[in-house]
């Protein structure tokens, strides 16, 4: 089990709830309030350990949402596999790798000199909605090579 | 197994929201000492976790029974915290579930106890 900081585990939880940014923002509210909470009387408060996996967490809020989750008007990611690397090698501060896919909604970005995910930003971007100096993807923007279903080549 | 748990969590549902309105008639509390005070006042009985309490909330807040606001207890703490109290609306709308749940209980105990 992962030892979550509290922003990692907000950000998790909220990653996996398919509800607007209004919901989302309460929601963020709330669990940060929560967790703030608990740690000022346990210090080694273990997030994960006591609350759960933001999963379980997150599909515990869907069940009890009013949303319908189902009513979503477009996908365009990669990928409904959730998977996360970052290289640890950066380029002025960006991953020379991030690949980001598997979000809720297909939402998950990536961003990178080398970007791979839901959307993706990059020097070569490879995604759903993909924007880059290379872009592949379903919609794709790019500035000097592009391809993709629905393309848009700048210069 | 399975769908005895699922009417338990069904059940636990329907009385969640009075237990909450119960405890915010008393006083205003916020989301982590509601859920301590439901399980301690419970005897473990009832176990509620965030991802049903907050939505809970946000339904009674969104029907004006309740409503939130941030407050800064300065002596014991620095950062705020997000409390929630009963409105007049609330406390009606307690009043009439609290009788209906009576009713009902005690409906169901007499067929169980005849």
């Amino acid at each position: 089990m992962n030892n979550w900081n509290k922003h990692d585990y907000i950000k998790e939880v909220l990653n996996n709830i398919g509800a607007n940014r209004k919901i989302k923002k309460r929601i963020k509210e709330d669990l940060n309030s929560r967790i703030d909470e608990a740690i000022d009387i346990d210090a080694f408060y273990d997030i994960g350990k006591e609350m759960g996996e933001p999963l379980t967490v997150a599909a515990e809020f869907m069940e009890n949402l009013d949303v319908d989750s189902s009513k979503t008007i477009v996908q365009v990611g990669l990928s409904d596999v959730k998977y996360e690397y970052k290289s640890e090698t950066t380029v002025f501060g960006i991953p020379l790798v991030h690949i980001n896919t598997g979000g809720i909604n297909l939402n998950r970005v990536a961003k990178g000199i080398i970007a791979i995910g839901d959307v993706s930003y990059g020097v070569i971007a490879i995604g759903g909605v993909a924007f880059g100096g290379i872009a592949i993807g379903g919609i794709a923007y790019g500035v000097s090579k592009v391809f993709g279903g629905v393309i848009h080549l700048i210069f | 197994m399975e769908k005895m748990k699922d009417f338990k969590k069904q059940f636990k549902k329907g009385v969640i929201e009075l237990a909450i309105l119960k405890l915010l008639n008393e006083k205003d509390q916020y989301g982590y000492s509601i859920i301590n005070q439901v399980i301690k006042r419970s005897d473990n009985k009832l176990v509620l976790k965030d991802g049903t309490l907050y939505p809970i909330l946000y339904r009674l807040e969104d029907a004006k029974y309740i409503e939130s606001y941030w407050f800064t207890d300065e002596g014991n703490r620095s950062k705020p915290r997000k409390y929630y109290k009963i409105t007049e609306k609330g406390i009606e709308r307690y009043t009439e579930m609290l009788s209906d749940y009576l009713d009902i209980n005690e409906g169901i105990r007499k067929i169980l106890k005849s």
